[in-house]
């Protein structure tokens, strides 16, 4: 892409606030499921990310994550660039959002029945 | 007349004074004397002519001054004594066995210690000048040394070869001299240079006496760990060690005593303690399962000893109490899963736990001596067992409900100092909960219903448990229940005024009205009742009262909460029906033969059919139907119809129509939502001190203040979110790790 890392940040931040209707702080989940890609195209995050994000939030029966906040949204990328390899996460000492440790608890889940077939 | 010679000025001749006066009158006689075994050889006369012949050849004029021979004669004297009679005469008894030697071995020291006095007296003169001029050793000194060179260094080994045997011959059982050991044993404590130091004492004989000693426990070691109990070993541990602390005091130098001590410590204690602790059919876990006291006591004081020697031992007991507590609260599961009835009430349960804190409490005390590391041990195994909860209702719940049943009249039949006794040991329990805020908000609502209904035992005795709490928490905890309290006690004190404003008027109703402080107390329904006219009148005659009084409140009437007596005529007798306020307006309603079906009755009430089915359920369902309903069955449905019971009767002219109750026995949404205040208190204060801190940091610090329960770190993190997204604080742009506090 024609931005710098940090440079990019600010224009994914503007894409959430863009979006934001009325008074309104939060994103529809459907809406940031759409805006996803679209902000993230080109290969700024590993599809294979961006996809299963995606999947794990349109799957997601928690109906505190029907909005999405600026922090769960900013961390996102923040989180895609910082760790690439989801083996690494550790639960117990991250700050991430709680989003994010219920995506990785996700894939984990989805990887031990993939094993199992 | 040879003292007079010399008072005449003669000089004496160094070979004539030595060979004719000091040799033949002093040291000959002085060697013969030792040989037959005497000491006082010389009478007054003869001791001054000799020490005056020494003075008198020390003091003579250069050249004739002899002191520097005389002192070189004196050590020669002893050495030749020691190397032509006495070493010989020791290596003569040397294969004799150990107490012959020790014994000649004492002989000769003795006789040396004569032999060295009597030469020191004699030849004083030098000790005072001669030696002081030169730096020399004293007399004394020198002698010491001699016997150190010529003797000692000879004999040493055999010698403590033959104390050491003594030793290990008194450990078997044997009777041994000791006062010829403790000779001994001084004769080594002087060979030190300087006659002070120890060195030859600790070098020559107490070093090998502690490798001989470690050999000798690993031995017994070896063979009473194969066959004896661990109570039976500890005995003989005991034994052993109060055996040879004796054996210091008698004949040893009290310098080994800490030495010998931990030799033995090592070997018969800490390298078998594991195994001592483990061992089956008589280790720590069994000792404390047939309650062996005595026993558990002295491996407590044995292990005392040791250095980390008590931790491995608590934390058997630690073990072993989460165990028994465990038990406890499996056979509570047991009760659930054998179909018993759940209730929030388990007195079996809760006193058994209580019990067991009891028990362990004691035997801590009085068998570990109230050490730390087992009062640690029962703390950290009680808050386990404690928080274990089973089946549909809490632990927390359980234990507030044991203390309504010590606190409600007509609960649990206890005089004063049991009632005390009860409540300070379920505080002790508490204590050891972690969700102590789901505790106090069940304890205030059990609290409510006893003061409301005037179920209350004793105001004291509340006022003592709010006491004891506050003690556990601090005020933040108990500051509710105490308002409570003093909103009744308030009442009281109006009570007489108000009385005498309801006198002045004439509803024929006897009044009175709680009012209870906002926030204090539970939330309760306030339904809207329809109150007849009598009621009404009482209410406004109060309100104006009130306001009058107190122009700021805003009243707001509980009617769900309110009792009415309601006198009741049934055919030609009369009855005290004790009802809640909501059926006496019921009851109001059936006066005189009226018949109403239930949606009526919703509308004339203005009721919903929440509060109106079990109103009519109390009336007409259960033990005392008042009310006849139509179809007679044990189910209110909206197509049912009431009367009065023309034929109700009883025997008892008092009657307590119960009801069940409206509101819930807490607010489990009200208690996650203070829980999610708290924390999110806590992270503001937390971060607003420090301004910028790690996430762990954060999380630490937020569990460390919160006292009153312990959320999981997700919670904690959401909470965090939310004040992110609330701009309190904010991630840091430079670590993803951290957080800033905005102002």
């Amino acid at each position: 892409g024609f931005l710098d890392r940090e440079d990019f940040k600010d224009f994914y931040k503007f894409c959430f606030q863009f979006n934001r209707q009325g008074t309104h702080k939060t994103l529809e989940k459907d809406l940031v499921i759409a805006l996803l890609p679209i902000c993230l195209s080109g290969g700024r995050v590993p599809s294979e990310r961006l996809q299963s994000f995606c999947e794990f939030l349109e799957t997601t029966k928690d109906e505190s994550y029907s909005k999405i906040t600026l922090d769960q949204w900013r961390s996102f990328l923040d989180f895609c660039y910082e760790v690439e390899d989801l083996a690494t996460y550790d639960e117990s000492s991250s700050a991430w959002p709680v989003l994010i440790d219920e995506y990785v608890e996700f894939m984990e889940k989805k990887a031990k029945d993939g094993k199992k077939k | 007349i040879e003292m007079a010679d010399r008072a005449n000025g003669n000089i004496i001749q160094l070979e004539d004074g030595w060979n004719n006066e000091i040799k033949k009158r002093a040291i000959d006689k002085l060697e013969q004397t030792l040989d037959n075994g005497f000491d006082t050889a010389f009478e007054p006369k003869e001791y001054i002519r000799i020490y005056t012949t020494c003075y008198d050849m020390c003091t003579q004029r250069s050249p004739y001054n002899w002191s520097r021979d005389l002192y070189q004669r004196h050590g020669e004297t002893i050495e030749q004594y020691l190397q032509n009679t006495v070493l010989p005469a020791l290596n003569d008894k040397s294969g004799q066995g150990g107490t012959i030697l020790l014994n000649e071995l004492k002989h000769r020291w003795t006789n040396h210690q004569i032999m060295n006095k009597w030469l020191k007296k004699f030849f004083t003169y030098l000790d005072r000048y001669y030696v002081k001029h030169h730096s020399l050793p004293t007399l004394e000194q020198a002698g010491l040394r001699h016997f150190k060179d010529v003797v000692y260094e000879n004999v040493k080994e055999q010698a403590t070869g033959a104390i050491i045997s003594l030793i290990n011959e008194e450990r078997d059982g044997e009777i041994i001299e000791k006062s010829l050991v403790k000779s001994i044993v001084e004769l080594y404590e002087n060979m030190g240079l300087g006659g002070a130091s120890l060195e030859s004492y600790t070098n020559d004989l107490e070093q090998p006496l502690l490798d001989a000693t470690r050999a000798y426990y690993a031995r017994k070691r070896e063979d009473w760990i194969a066959k004896d109990s661990t109570p039976d070993y500890l005995i003989k541990v005991e034994k052993a060690l109060a055996e040879e602390k004796a054996r210091v005091t008698e004949y040893l130098n009290p310098a080994s005593e800490p030495k010998i001590r931990r030799v033995v410590e090592d070997e018969i204690l800490q390298k078998v303690q594991m195994n001592l602790l483990e061992k089956e059919g008589s280790g720590c876990r069994v000792l404390l399962a047939n309650d062996k006291s005595e026993d558990l006591q002295r491996m407590f004081h044995l292990f005392s000893r040791l250095d980390n020697g008590l931790q491995p031992m608590a934390s058997i007991v630690e073990s072993f109490i989460t165990s028994m507590g465990n038990a406890c609260v499996e056979k509570r599961q047991a009760k659930l899963d054998g179909g018993e009835k759940e209730k929030n009430d388990d007195p079996e349960f809760v006193k058994s736990l209580i019990d067991l804190h009891e028990k362990y409490l004691g035997v801590i005390r009085e068998t570990f001596s109230g050490h730390h590391l087992f009062q640690k041990a029962l703390k950290n195994s009680f808050e386990v067992v404690v928080n274990q909860d089973v089946g549909q209702y809490s632990n927390a719940e359980l234990m507030s409900t044991f203390c309504d049943r010590v606190l409600k009249s007509g609960g649990e039949k206890l005089n004063d100092s049991e009632v005390e006794e009860s409540l300070d040991r379920i505080v002790q329990l508490f204590s050891f909960l972690t969700d102590k805020d789901l505790f106090a908000d069940i304890y205030r609502n059990q609290l409510a219903k006893r003061l409301l209904n005037q179920r209350s035992s004793s105001d004291d005795a509340e006022k003592l448990m709010i006491a004891k709490l506050k003690v556990q928490c601090g005020t933040q905890f108990t500051s509710k229940m105490e308002g409570m309290l003093n909103d009744l006690a308030v009442g009281n004190d109006q009570k007489s005024e108000f009385d005498a404003r309801m006198e002045q008027h004439d509803t024929k109703l006897s009044f009175s009205v709680q009012v209870l402080t906002t926030g204090f107390w539970p939330t309760y329904k306030t339904p809207e009742v329809s109150l007849p006219a009598n009621m009404t009148k009482c209410l406004e005659i109060f309100t104006e009262w009130h306001d009058a009084k107190h122009q700021k409140r805003k009243l707001s009437w509980v009617h769900s909460l309110g009792n009415a007596t309601v006198k009741s005529i049934f055919g030609k007798k009369s009855y005290d029906l004790q009802v809640t306020t909501l059926q006496a307006v019921v009851l109001n309603t059936f006066n005189d033969g009226k018949t109403f079906d239930f949606n009526e009755l919703k509308k004339i009430l203005n009721l919903n059919d929440i509060t109106l089915k079990p109103l009519m359920h109390s009336l007409s369902c259960g033990k005392y139907k008042v009310i006849t309903k139509t179809p007679a069955n044990n189910k209110i449905n909206s197509t049912d119809s009431f009367t009065a019971n023309a034929k109700f009767s009883s025997n008892m002219r008092k009657i307590r129509i119960p009801m069940a109750s409206l509101d819930p026995s807490h607010n489990k949404n009200r208690v996650e939502e203070d829980r999610s205040w708290a924390i999110e208190a806590a992270i503001v204060r937390i971060m607003k001190a420090r301004k910028t801190l790690k996430h762990q940091e954060l999380i630490a610090e937020v569990l460390s203040q919160l006292s009153f329960f312990r959320p999981q770190p997700r919670d904690i993190k959401k909470r965090i979110e939310a004040l992110i997204d609330r701009d309190y604080l904010e991630r840091s742009a430079e670590n993803s790790d951290m957080y800033n506090y905005l102002a």
